[in-house]
């Protein structure tokens, strides 16, 4: 996503977040239809498939409708829908498999759509190489890299701290330059 | 990737391009949309209901928080009506209690000969509050010589 692609996308979630305590259920389909893809790419991320990450984001739109002025009234609303999405993985992967949200299983969808990718190898590369990072480090890198948040968006988005999100990104890209040098040359 | 407020760029290495490259988009499910749409129905539904119960319950907690203040205050208002009524009674008159013992030195001065009533319509009630003080005193008396003497008389 480019710069002019976020900003317009940023501009388009806000009026949807503006049309929410007016029209909750047009605002909150046209923010389904514009974030949702972002969203379970995200899930994805948690719970390891997609059909789970799916639920996910159904779950956390349901928690909304019921109460769209939580996120109407939320300082940064962007964050705030992440951080549902995340809560209803985590919730999905508890019930799932209780503690299994450590070693989450994030091979075989991922590998089925990377066969249409045209670099195929590299991207498997990478993606070996994001798996082998730390949970929390990894989720960091996505919502830094995939949703371009800021430290500060990322830490109100996992309920952390600034510092502990800046250090947690500054160890995951040491490593990953490390392991990545070679795909890199 | 811009800083809103410096307005600077952040440098992008090779390896974030890597990175964002990975990022593809997920094929959702065909009939994802609908169930979500479906659902948000459902909710902002049930959303709206539940506003609705709130608004009525707590309407319903200040009505009954006002009707029991109400009825506090014309309770509170009734025990006024009713103590208003109650009119001064005269002074009864008292017989003068005789002095014995050791407080019969005591530096208060003896009490003074109660006046007699002149009659009338409420000369039989005080005949019986009469036999009622002059029981009490023989009681009291009584009690002066079981303790011996310890009972103040004035």
């Amino acid at each position: 996503m480019n710069q002019t692609e976020a900003s317009e996308f940023q501009a388009r979630f806000k009026i949807c977040v503006g049309r929410l305590t007016l029209e909750p259920e047009r605002a909150l389909t046209e923010m389904f239809d514009l974030a949702a893809q972002r969203l379970v790419r995200f899930a994805v991320t948690i719970t390891g498939n997609q059909p789970d990450a799916e639920d996910a984001l159904q779950g956390a739109f349901s928690r909304i409708a019921f109460r769209p002025r939580l996120l109407a009234n939320a300082d940064a609303p962007w964050p705030y829908l992440i951080r549902s999405v995340r809560n209803e993985a985590l919730r999905i992967i508890q019930k799932r498999r209780g503690s299994g949200y450590e070693t989450p299983d994030r091979g075989s969808n991922d590998e089925s759509v990377e066969a249409q990718v045209v670099q195929e190898e590299t991207a498997d590369s990478v993606r070996r190489v994001l798996k082998s990072l730390p949970k929390s480090q990894y989720e960091v890198v996505i919502l830094k890299h995939w949703e371009e948040l800021t430290f500060a968006e990322i830490a109100e988005a996992l309920g952390l701290s600034q510092n502990t999100v800046a250090s947690r990104y500054r160890y995951a890209m040491e490593k990953l330059q490390r392991s990545l040098e070679p795909l890199i040359k | 990737m811009i800083d809103p407020v410096k307005r600077i760029t952040e440098p992008l290495l090779p390896e974030h391009q890597l990175l964002r490259e990975v990022g593809t988009m997920p094929q959702l499910s065909g009939d994802l949309r609908s169930r979500v749409v479906v659902d948000i129905r459902r909710q902002v539904r049930f959303g709206r209901w539940a506003d609705r119960l709130r608004i009525a319950a707590a309407v319903l907690a200040a009505s009954l928080l006002v009707c029991l203040v109400w009825k506090f205050r014309w309770t509170g208002q009734d025990q006024v009506a009713e103590q208003k009524p109650v009119e001064v009674q005269a002074p009864v008159a008292v017989p003068a209690l005789p002095s014995s013992g050791i407080y019969s030195s005591s530096p208060t001065p003896p009490p003074e000969p109660a006046k007699v009533p002149q009659g009338g319509p409420s000369s039989v009630p005080d005949m019986r509050e009469m036999q009622q003080l002059n029981r009490l005193i023989e009681d009291i008396q009584g009690r002066n010589n079981v303790l011996c003497g310890l009972v103040p008389i004035w």
